[in-house]
């Protein structure tokens, strides 16, 4: 186990039948894991039935939760799964998510033409939230993991079911267009 | 992992921006999944209980079922009349059967406690003389002595029979109406009607006169035709 061994075993104590061990797992993760699948499926009513089913998955596999990987890695590679099946159910996939990195380049160059004015009205944050509906599915569910899930490279990439320099390609190629989103609010 | 190493950015300033939309889960999701989680994991000895307690409330309801058909005495449904205080006996039985037809139908006939007979205290053997029993004991003491009698010298001796009766206490103005018929019978039970007839005609001609008229009355009560099928009159 790793950095988040505190994590793991709660899990694990969870798994034994300590139910104040999830309810500290819950509280830690449960408002980014929230905006995670909020921002992933961009549908107010189908992220709380997505976001119940993830945890209904994690509830349900407790006893085969094994800790070889951080928790997170494992609770978001379970997102990003409902999240998939929300989009086969409801056809809402975005074509693009098949794109390769090249093309993910293309449209995100693609996205650059949109309402420059109503972003820059907006706060900053609601000018990220805007950029980030915009963003490929491929590319935000790999910011998304970085930033809300706190997963590495790597741990996108095993999440995502892709190789970490896949994961890596994604990640750049998002960074780069919410910075051009954002301009001068933009993190350094 | 190199990757790991060499974060292609910092997240910290881009977790701010994110979470200052305050976007959190509903109360109700949290409470649904916190429900969820603990249902999953509740200690499953509670689900011994719940078939014991299913199969304990099942043997409880056979043994009140039982219980009620079982008892004879206690009605399966209440009415008015058990709730009604209990009637003195004195009413005819038909009336008490238009009272509460459907539970007489079913019911036995049950004793009140307040018409069970007292305790009585058995009283000195003297003191109960002049009862039925003694009448049947005095009747039957008679008979053998008028056998006896009869036997020896071919005729009875009345005036000896009525002081035999006396002697042994028998007095019919003190042996209650009602039962007359049923001493009736059970005098004529222990002697013959010829026997009884002379016994009534003894008493008679010793001046006892009301006794051998309740005498003749009870005799004639056990043998209602005897007299006229005799062609005897009245002794």
């Amino acid at each position: 186990m790793g950095e988040g061994d505190a994590d793991a075993r709660l899990m694990l104590r969870y798994a034994a039948g300590d139910a104040g061990a999830f309810d500290a797992l819950y509280a830690a993760h449960r408002g980014a894991l929230w905006r995670f699948i909020r921002r992933s499926v961009k549908d107010a009513a189908a992220t709380d039935d997505v976001f119940q089913e993830c945890w209904s998955r994690v509830i349900a596999n407790r006893e085969r939760y094994r800790p070889e990987a951080r928790f997170a890695t494992w609770l978001y590679r379970i997102a990003h799964n409902c999240c998939m099946d929300h989009w086969r159910k409801s056809g809402r996939r975005d074509r693009r998510e098949a794109m390769d990195d090249g093309a993910i380049a293309a449209a995100a160059d693609e996205s650059l033409d949109g309402p420059v004015e109503a972003v820059l009205a907006g706060e900053a944050s609601e000018r990220l939230a805007a950029a980030l509906e915009r963003l490929p599915p491929e590319q935000r569910t790999a910011f998304l993991l970085y930033v809300e899930g706190g997963l590495s490279v790597a741990e996108i990439g095993e999440a995502t079911a892709v190789n970490p320099e896949t994961a890596k390609s994604r990640l750049r190629y998002a960074i780069a267009r919410l910075k051009q989103s954002l301009g001068d609010d933009a993190p350094d | 992992m190199e990757q790991d190493q060499e974060p292609p950015f910092p997240r910290e300033p881009w977790q701010r921006l994110l979470q200052d939309r305050a976007d959190v889960p509903p109360e109700t999701t949290d409470a649904r999944i916190r429900a969820a989680a603990r249902k999953a994991v509740a200690p499953r000895a509670a689900r011994w209980w719940l078939p014991a307690s299913l199969a304990a409330s099942f043997l409880l309801a056979v043994l009140i079922v039982q219980w009620q058909y079982g008892n004879d005495e206690v009605p399966a449904v209440v009415t008015e009349a058990d709730l009604a205080p209990p009637a003195v006996d004195e009413a005819p039985p038909a009336a008490r059967m238009d009272s509460a037809p459907a539970q007489r139908k079913e019911s036995p006939p049950r004793i009140a406690p307040f018409e069970r007979a007292p305790v009585e205290v058995a009283p000195e053997p003297e003191a109960r003389l002049g009862g039925p029993e003694q009448d049947l004991k005095a009747a039957s003491e008679m008979v053998a002595e008028e056998t006896d009698e009869t036997d020896e010298t071919g005729e009875t001796d009345e005036p000896d029979l009525g002081a035999s009766l006396a002697e042994s206490g028998f007095d019919s103005r003190e042996a209650p109406r009602p039962a007359a018929a049923a001493q009736a019978g059970a005098l004529a039970k222990v002697r013959t009607p010829e026997a009884w007839y002379a016994a009534i005609a003894a008493l008679r001609k010793a001046g006892r006169i009301e006794e051998a008229d309740a005498e003749l009355a009870r005799f004639e009560a056990a043998y209602p035709d005897w007299l006229k099928e005799q062609g005897l009159s009245k002794p």
